[in-house]
């Protein structure tokens, strides 16, 4: 096992190319091309502060400017859930790869995780340009933790990455029941409302336990809170714990991975 | 020192039928998520296989579909492991199983060169350095920038093959990807290959062109249902292959006919006069009718042995027997056969009353056998008609199309039939024989011309020859490196009839008569020497350790060995014997002696002392 995760250092040349070119692919023949990275989740927020300001509107005080409050949950979390649902797909889509070529199979799910940070990555302007608008500058020493954050966020997506591309093999349903798991964590996650509402705090231990709660909270709190990162702890502790699931996916991923040029 | 080798291998394939429409929730409900990873049913795709392929050589792989070819290949690519046993492939790999795959259908082709090309193990700046090579390669220098979609499925191929063939593996593994262009870049392709082989690449090709692999290889394996059934020189293993597709032909054929005789007995009988007998006689459409007055039990073919048969070669002879039972005596009865293609076109048909056999008297069970002594008829599928009838055409018993056979031949002619035919040629007009594959080789098929024959066409060459009233000679050596005392004594050896026929030893048997050293021409070159030799008619290249067996088939008038030999150490001599035919020895002339020169050679420098390979130059 250890071998193959060395060897996967020998394929970053090919992961580089290829999250290249499912970045160029995807908007291939688009008129706004690279745009839409942008555009799509200005949409997406356009509709959420909608809803949330207008329809059901959200009274609490701390967390104005909503829209800027929610694009630190929502960006994040469109990386998390798409790159979760492009990696369980993504060895039966790369099938032919994977049956016809001698090809490390673990690089798939990797660059569907890895595409999404770079579409988070052109996401972020929007961060950029609420700001600017809301004229909320965000603390410069909170600012130094977030590629810290990214790098916790990276490292636990592409653990479950790699176990729900080896699993999903197996078991093509889990397509489905991933769409409907995350949307359900979607909810339960302090994304489109605060943590410390007082409706959340019966709920404390549960929010606490689920891991992308700490990752919203610690987007929040660098971009959008006043004050001190006070959640680095929580981070840490979710850094350590990323590196465990991140092994135990590679290591399911390993025992699975001669099956796949047969199954697939 | 080998390239790759396979120890026995198992690979099985583990078949989770029962699980195919099972899911991750039936399983979690059902508690069976263990059971469920345990497969239902296995199956051996590849069982014990051993080989090696030496390094710089072309290995075949050949077999029927389903036979483990391509499992073969991806245990050698490493996309999968083998189950038990142990593969070990020596140097870098480039796979030509699917090619192009990993292509992205958005991007250019010039894109998907590069990312294609580091799939298959090149850095960036190795692609960049074969860019151009790889474009012209593909034939593809004005379509490289646009997406690969646009692509037909020819240019798509074309690049896979480019870019996956520029990889300048140690190792090439090819799965029947010849066919991805027009004959130009087919020929392209081969020549590529030839080029691998020149720079001491290792070829491993996984195809169903046997022509290729007689042409093209320097040893071949042929699979059969996951187990290795022969490796070894690629001309063997090919025979050996189509022996045994000739074989399973056989088998079907009596499956399909059992199986129109039998639905035909069962179909009910409709009453008096035949009435499902079809309006139009020369339409064919399967069926039997008639009144069954007089009832044909039984229709077998048999080959020349009188053996039950369902596959002929061509020019064989073949009978046809049909068991008939009276029910009642009758006067009036005739018997007819006839053969169709697989169009339907009538190739022939006769009866017992066309060929002016006035009917007497018929009673209780009999036996009619119709004979053909050489059934010239090109490669195809055949039915046969079998009927009895009156003489005025009233059925008794109507068997339309219910027998199948199949004629083989390695002959690629056309039509239907194939008259028995020879070329000669007057005036200063010259072939070169092609040797490239043994389906060309009926078409040379010498007059007074010289060609280099396999066993079956001396023997056929020998026959005609002694049938035009020419006594045949045959002698047999190696004639390694040929020397005047050689052409002397060939002469002589001519001298003692009209026709010479020179049995040359193949490079196996040499090794096996004479050490590894030798022979240190390969076989093909050294029987198109001598065959070009005035005296000589024809060559023919054995492989057995003794002369006996193609003495047995050519059956010569005259033997003729060499007077160092002793009377009764010649082997043949009974054969020839007992013919009425004669051994002659013939005195050598001293100071010649191939082993002699060959020494010589060596001593005089280096350079020459590599021993040779016995591969076949024509590739």
């Amino acid at each position: 096992m250890l071998g193959n995760l060395l060897r996967l250092v020998r394929y970053r040349g090919l992961i580089v190319s290829l999250v290249a070119r499912e970045l160029k692919a995807r908007y291939r023949g688009s008129v706004l091309g690279f745009f839409w990275s942008f555009i799509n989740p200005l949409l997406l927020l356009a509709i959420y502060s909608f809803i949330f300001l207008k329809i059901l509107p959200n009274r609490e005080e701390a967390l104005k400017p909503f829209p800027l409050f929610m694009a630190c949950g929502i960006l994040p979390w469109t990386w998390f859930s798409a790159s979760l649902t492009e990696a369980s797909g993504s060895l039966i889509a790369g099938g032919n790869l994977i049956k016809k070529v001698l090809f490390p199979a673990e690089v798939l799910p990797l660059v569907s995780v890895l595409a999404n940070m770079m579409h988070f990555l052109l996401a972020l302007p929007v961060v950029v340009v609420l700001i600017v608008v809301f004229h909320r500058m965000p603390e410069g020493v909170g600012l130094v933790w977030f590629p810290g954050v990214m790098l916790v966020q990276l490292i636990f997506t592409a653990g479950l990455a790699l176990a729900l591309a080896a699993l999903t093999v197996h078991f093509r349903d889990i397509r489905d029941i991933l769409a409907n798991v995350l949307m359900l964590w979607f909810f339960v996650t302090p994304i489109i409302y605060w943590y410390q509402q007082k409706e959340v705090q019966y709920y404390k231990e549960f929010f606490d336990l689920n891991p992308f709660s700490h990752l919203a909270i610690a987007y929040q709190e660098i971009l959008f809170f006043e004050g001190p990162f006070g959640h680095w702890k929580w981070i840490v502790a979710l850094g350590v714990a990323s590196i465990g699931v991140f092994l135990a996916g590679y290591w399911l991923f390993d025992r699975l991975r001669d099956s796949f040029a047969e199954v697939v | 020192m080998h390239a790759i080798e396979l120890s026995h291998v198992t690979k099985i394939y583990q078949r989770y039928s029962g699980r195919q429409f099972a899911t991750l929730k039936s399983a979690l409900l059902q508690r069976s998520i263990l059971r469920d990873l345990r497969p239902d049913e296995v199956f051996p795709a590849l069982n014990d296989v051993s080989f090696s392929v030496p390094k710089g050589s072309t290995y075949g792989v050949i077999g029927r579909n389903g036979s483990g070819k391509s499992t073969a290949l991806k245990l050698v690519a490493g996309i999968t492991k083998p189950t038990t046993g142990t593969v070990d492939v020596k140097g870098r790999i480039s796979a030509l199983i699917e090619l192009g795959a990993g292509f992205h259908p958005e991007i250019s082709g010039r894109e998907n060169v590069f990312i294609n090309g580091i799939m298959l193990g090149l850095t960036r700046r190795e692609i960049q350095r074969r860019f151009d090579e790889i474009v012209e390669f593909a034939e593809l220098q004005d379509f490289i920038n646009a997406p690969v979609k646009t692509y037909s499925s020819g240019m798509y191929m074309r690049l896979g093959f480019a870019v996956a063939i520029h990889v300048d593996p140690e190792v090439l593994l090819v799965d029947e990807v010849l066919a991805v262009g027009d004959e130009a870049f087919t020929h392209k392709c081969l020549d590529k290959f030839a080029e691998f082989r020149r720079k001491g690449r290792t070829i491993l090709l996984v195809t169903h062109s046997l022509s290729l692999v007689e042409r093209f290889c320097d040893d071949a394996i042929w699979l059969d249902r996951g187990q290795a059934r022969i490796h070894g020189d690629p001309r063997r293993v090919v025979d050996a292959y189509l022996t045994a597709v000739e074989e399973s032909d056989e088998q079907q054929l009596a499956t399909v006919t059992a199986r129109a005789v039998a639905a035909e007995a069962a179909a009910p009988r409709s009453g008096e006069e035949g009435s499902d007998a079809p309006a139009d006689m020369f339409q064919a459409v399967e069926g039997r009718w008639g009144s069954r007055e007089v009832e044909i039990t039984e229709v077998s073919m048999l080959d020349g042995t009188g053996r039950p048969s369902f596959v002929f070669h061509s020019g064989a002879p073949m009978s046809v027997q049909i068991k008939a039972r009276a029910h009642s005596p009758t006067d009036d009865f005739v018997f007819g056969v006839s053969l169709f293609n697989t169009e339907g076109v009538c190739c022939y048909g006769t009866n017992t009353f066309l060929e002016d056999m006035e009917p007497q008297r018929l009673a209780g069970d009999v036996k009619v056998m119709f004979t053909v002594e050489s059934l010239d008829l090109v490669e195809g599928t055949y039915k046969l008609d079998v009927a009895v009838h009156k003489r005025d055409g009233y059925p008794y018993d109507y068997h339309r199309l219910l027998y199948t056979f199949r004629v083989t031949t390695r002959a690629r002619d056309i039509g239907i039939y194939r008259p028995r035919h020879h070329w000669s040629f007057e005036g200063p007009i010259v072939f070169r024989t092609r040797k490239s594959t043994k389906s060309e080789e009926n078409a040379r098929l010498p007059a007074g011309g010289v060609a280099v024959l396999d066993a079956p066409e001396a023997a056929a060459y020998a026959e005609r020859e002694r049938a035009s009233g020419r006594r045949v000679v045959f002698t047999n050596g190696v004639f390694d490196l040929l020397h005047p005392g050689h052409v002397r004594y060939l002469q002589q050896a001519r001298e003692l009839g009209d026709r010479l026929i020179v049995g040359v030893n193949s490079d196996r048997s040499v090794r096996i008569n004479k050490g590894a050293t030798r022979p240190i021409t390969p076989e093909y070159e050294r029987a198109e020497i001598l065959s070009s030799l005035a005296c000589v008619d024809a060559v023919v290249v054995f492989d057995d350790e003794t002369p006996l067996a193609i003495i047995t088939a050519i059956q010569p008038d005259v033997l003729v060995k060499g007077a160092d030999w002793a009377e009764d150490a010649i082997v043949g001599r009974e054969v020839v014997e007992e013919r009425g035919g004669r051994v002659v020895r013939v005195p050598v002339e001293d100071g010649h002696s191939t082993t002699r020169l060959v020494e010589r050679i060596r001593q005089s420098g280096p350079g020459v002392d590599r021993p040779n390979s016995g591969r076949d130059p024509r590739a």
